[in-house]
């Protein structure tokens, strides 16, 4: 066994060898067109810092769109007219703008011909990016920054058993129905009984915040031990008024996203970091540019480990505290 | 054995063994001071680590008395180090806060404190498991005391070996013919091939007994012309009372040379065996449509399968090519099996060096036992294949334990190199000590199908064969070298102790096999010993009924399986003769054993196999027990048919029941 890791590990480093002569030979570097949604991020840093130790040179053209998808038509002008080697994008509405749906008629209001890897895209299948994440069959391939929900769930088991797993979400936002759906079917393999409710909607057909204080306190009241805040969009905007519900009623919050513990006051998420989605995406673009590799074979893909963070006031005020060799890996956020 | 020699190795013997024991008391003293301070060292190691989370803890704000988990993680550290019997977090007054494994009495702690401010007066207590340091140093005892033994054993062939050949054989020699003339022995000596003092002073004496044998035989033709029957009746009295014209049926000189490159070849072929499965298992992969413990088994069926099939035909083509290159051609192939198996990281690579291994094992096995063939006359053959059986049998002794050690201590690659040595060794031996030219004697055919159909006609014949030949090697390959091992190896025993129980198997063979071949001097005690061998072999594979997980029960039912083989072995190649001399169209006696060594290695090759394919279907205990009674039940129908031939005496139809010879 060992032995053949070391053979692995050997044919691995003459690949990297042999691909280092390849821009060795090249004269100019590789034109890099990155369109950015709300400034830089450590996917920035991370994407940067890969190409940069591995010798890739590159020409970085940085634009950003401040959240206004408005200015997305100018800029596939403007990329037109330069034909970068590569378009990098961030999020789903930037991705989705420059690529465009794979089923609709492709027409010059998107780039079809150039490479295009994303990063954070959390459903590039539901957002109709790509047809398959193993064989993405355009120009577009890239990472995916969602941890799967079963090892979240395996996570906040491990900081604290559960027989009741409570969940709020928007029954309008497909994304969260389909994760509700998942949770439903984990529930025998896993162990629990799902407490669900649902954000109810406006006259508008719009989700509204009105009661939802009742909604987690049902939750609790059903013996729910956690409440799962799943990435649903109009959830993110209202943590303020759910967070302080939960905590309310000793109920502990587990969140999916980085914001949910950071701003939101969740007490543990488990997420990826924007710094090694960076260098994920990054490795596709190595594929792209020094392999000459076409984008629609390259497999969109999510990474395998993930980082837990802990937010030691909120648990210092639920009294609820992590098994303590969870220290040896989590990070914690104290005050 | 002699006299000299019989006094050499119990002098030679117990030299070793003041030497080894002294050794083994200084080894065992020595792990004794060298290893606490290393688990002292390590405990220290492991307390900081444990104290550094618990300064974390405090750090981000759990209070000392509210931490979570803290004692599954304790437990969890003690699970996984073995040395380690609990560790202990402690309050300011020395109270234990949370803790982790059994604390005992008489444990040494070692204390770390907890480190930061906040914590000044916390500390971690780990807690040496003195069992530990005890159970290393018994098992390096147990390991120095198999290692006295096999030196022993090696001594005394060293010693077989030197005696017979060169200045030793030659001194042996006048020693030998002095004593017997001292006791009125007349008799005739094999020749001593020796120059020197003492093969003249040989020499001379055979020439005067030689002068002596032929007087007589001069004067007895002479009074049989004459018809004198008084005189010849005298004569017969004298040359009866000093054995005046027989022959000394010593071990032939140079049959002996074979003993030694062939103990050390089969020797690194033993080395491996409580391992191999272990090993093959390590490198196997899925293949579609077979249980993993069959993948595992197809290397050692290639082994066992080249070396059945190979045999028959390599008889003639080693006589062909001479046995000696046979020899070196042979060892130097298993060389490079070995040595290759040693570097396999694949079931196939493993597979094929396995292969080129078993090509060379059969050359030397066939080239070795031709050798012996080759070398003696019909009155010597049995002296002569004694020594060819005793070389296999020790190096089966002593080389499953010293290949546990060695795989132990060193890694499964590593004594796989070793037993690479050892056949370069062997290669070595053979150029040394091999005569280069032994007249070859009348060579056996290979046997053909017409063998194989008229032996298999005679229905007692048959069923010795199928029934107790075939099951006999079957067992021993698929539970005694198959099953024990992989078990062994799952219920987490290690290597070392692996090999030590296949010790029993082999000891039992040599310590009773001799006993039970002279009980067996007539057919009908022979039938009998089969069948119950059989019957003990098989059904002690219902031990398992009782523990598996137990070694003794597994060393019980292989002294069983030993015993039972140890009673049925020389009987039932005995009574292949005897009924191969009674078929109704005769067939060589050199073909009959042919197919009855073809027939019982199918057995060897079929053992693997079938214990992989019944372990994935049925798990350990069942699979033994399914093939134990499979022998059980082979050997009861054997004893059956046995009888029911005779009683109904198929004499009629030529496959006639012998009177009892004795």
């Amino acid at each position: 066994m060992r032995r053949r890791h070391v053979l692995a590990l050997t044919a691995g480093g003459a690949g990297t060898l042999a691909a280092g002569r390849l821009w060795a030979r090249r004269d100019e570097p590789f034109r890099i067109y990155r369109i950015t949604y709300r400034g830089r991020t450590a996917v920035e840093e991370g994407f940067d810092d890969y190409l940069a130790a591995n010798g890739v040179p590159v020409v970085m053209t940085e634009r950003d769109i401040g959240r206004d998808t408005t200015l997305l038509p100018g800029l596939i002008d403007e990329i037109r007219e330069v034909r970068p080697d590569l378009v990098v994008t961030w999020g789903t509405p930037v991705t989705l703008g420059v690529a465009g749906r794979h089923d609709e008629a492709h027409d010059d209001r998107h780039i079809t011909d150039i490479p295009i890897v994303f990063a954070l895209v959390s459903a590039p299948l539901r957002s109709a990016i790509v047809p398959s994440l193993e064989r993405p069959q355009r120009n577009v391939t890239g990472a995916v920054h969602v941890v799967p929900t079963e090892t979240q769930l395996r996570a906040m088991a491990s900081y604290r058993p559960f027989s009741h797993l409570g969940v709020l979400y928007t029954p309008t936002e497909p994304n969260s129905v389909t994760i509700v759906e998942e949770l439903a079917e984990l529930q025998p393999r896993l162990g629990y009984t799902l407490v669900q409710r649902r954000i109810p909607l406006g006259p508008d057909g719009m989700p509204t915040a009105d009661g939802i204080e009742e909604l987690v306190a049902e939750i609790r009241a059903e013996g729910a031990e956690w409440l799962y805040l799943l990435p649903d969009t109009f959830l993110g905007t209202v943590y303020d008024r759910v967070v302080p519900a939960a905590l309310a009623v000793d109920l502990p919050t587990f969140g999916a996203v980085e914001l949910a513990v950071r701003r939101g006051g969740a007490l543990v998420a488990l997420v990826s970091r924007y710094y090694s989605v960076g260098q994920l995406a990054a490795s596709k673009a190595l594929q792209i540019l020094a392999q000459g590799r076409n984008p629609g074979d390259i497999p969109i893909e999510t990474l395998s480990r993930f980082s837990l963070i802990i937010n030691m006031a909120l648990a210092r005020e639920l009294e609820l505290y992590p098994p303590i060799d969870m220290l040896n890996y989590a990070e914690v956020v104290t005050g | 054995m002699n006299r000299v020699q019989v006094r050499l190795s119990v002098a030679l013997v117990a030299v070793l063994l003041a030497a080894l024991t002294a050794l083994s008391l200084r080894a065992s003293g020595r792990a004794e001071t060298l290893l606490l301070p290393e688990i002292t060292v390590k405990a220290e190691t492991v307390g900081r680590s444990v104290a550094g989370l618990v300064d974390r803890a405090l750090e981000v704000g759990i209070p000392v008395d509210r931490m979570v988990g803290v004692d599954a993680y304790l437990q969890g550290i003690v699970d996984a180090h073995p040395d380690l019997a609990a560790i202990t977090v402690r309050g300011a007054g020395g109270d234990a806060l949370y803790a982790g494994g059994v604390a005992r009495p008489d444990m040494a702690w070692v204390d770390v404190p907890v480190p930061g401010e906040a914590a000044t007066a916390l500390s971690v207590s780990v807690g040496l498991d003195p069992a530990f340091a005890r159970e290393i140093v018994y098992k390096l005892w147990i390991d120095l005391a198999i290692v006295m033994v096999v030196t022993a054993l090696v001594a005394l062939e060293l010693v077989y070996i030197s005696f017979g050949v060169g200045r030793y054989g030659a001194i042996e020699g006048v020693e030998q013919r002095l004593s017997a003339v001292k006791h009125g022995d007349l008799r005739l000596h094999p020749p001593v091939e020796s120059t020197g003092v003492f093969g003249d002073a040989a020499r001379r004496i055979d020439a005067r007994l030689q002068a002596l044998a032929d007087k007589v035989r001069a004067l007895r033709a002479d009074l049989a012309a004459r018809a004198d029957g008084v005189r010849q009746a005298a004569l017969d009295a004298v040359a009866g009372r000093y054995r005046l014209g027989e022959s000394v049926g010593g071990s032939p000189l140079s049959a002996i040379s074979i003993r030694a490159p062939l103990f050390v070849f089969m020797f690194a072929e033993e080395l491996t065996r409580p391992f191999l499965p272990i090993y093959i298992q390590g490198l196997s992969a899925p293949i579609a449509g077979l249980s993993p413990a069959v993948v595992t088994s197809l290397p050692m069926v290639v082994f066992l399968a080249i070396v059945a099939l190979a045999q028959p035909v390599l008889g003639t083509v080693t006589e062909r090519a001479g046995r000696r290159r046979s020899l070196m051609t042979g060892a130097a192939l298993g060389a490079a099996g070995y040595v290759a198996t040693g570097f396999a990281y694949d079931l196939l690579g493993l597979t094929i060096a396995r292969a080129l291994t078993a090509i060379g094992f059969a050359l030397v096995f066939v080239a070795a036992q031709g050798f012996v063939i080759d070398a003696t006359d019909t009155r010597q053959r049995a002296r002569g294949m004694a020594v060819f059986i005793g070389a296999i049998l020790v190096a089966g002794l002593c080389g499953p334990p010293i290949g546990g050690i060695l795989a132990e201590r060193l890694g499964m690659a590593t004594t796989f190199l070793i037993a690479g040595g050892f056949a370069v060794a062997s290669l070595l031996l053979t150029a040394i000590a091999l005569p280069r030219t032994v007249a070859p004697a009348k060579h056996a055919a290979m046997i053909g199908w017409r063998d194989l159909s008229r032996s298999l006609s005679s229905v007692r014949l048959a069923t010795l064969l199928f029934l107790c030949a075939l099951p006999a090697k079957l067992v021993l390959f698929s539970v005694g070298f198959f099953l024990v091992p992989l078990h062994m190896e799952a219920t987490g025993h290690d290597q070392a102790a692996i090999g030590r129980l296949l010790m029993i198997y082999p000891l039992a063979m040599v310590v009773l096999v001799p006993v039970f071949a002279s009980l067996a001097d007539r057919d009908d005690r022979r039938v009998l010993l089969v069948a119950s061998g059989g019957l003990l072999a098989g059904l002690g594979t219902l031990l398992v009924l009782g523990d598996p997980e137990n070694v003794f029960v597994l060393a019980a039912m292989l002294l069983l399986l030993g015993l039972g083989q140890a009673m049925s072995i020389a009987p039932q190649s005995a009574l292949v003769g005897a009924f191969g001399k009674k078929l109704a169209t005769p067939v060589s006696e050199g073909a009959v054993y042919g197919v009855f060594r073809l027939i019982e290695r199918s057995g060897s090759a079929l053992g693997p196999v079938l214990g992989g394919l019944l372990l994935g279907l049925y798990g350990f205990s069942t699979a033994v027990m399914l093939i134990g009674l499979a022998v059980a039940l082979g050997a009861a129908l054997f004893g059956l048919t046995v009888m029911a031939v005779r009683r109904t005496g198929e004499a009629a139809s030529g496959d006639g029941l012998e009177k009892d010879t004795p």
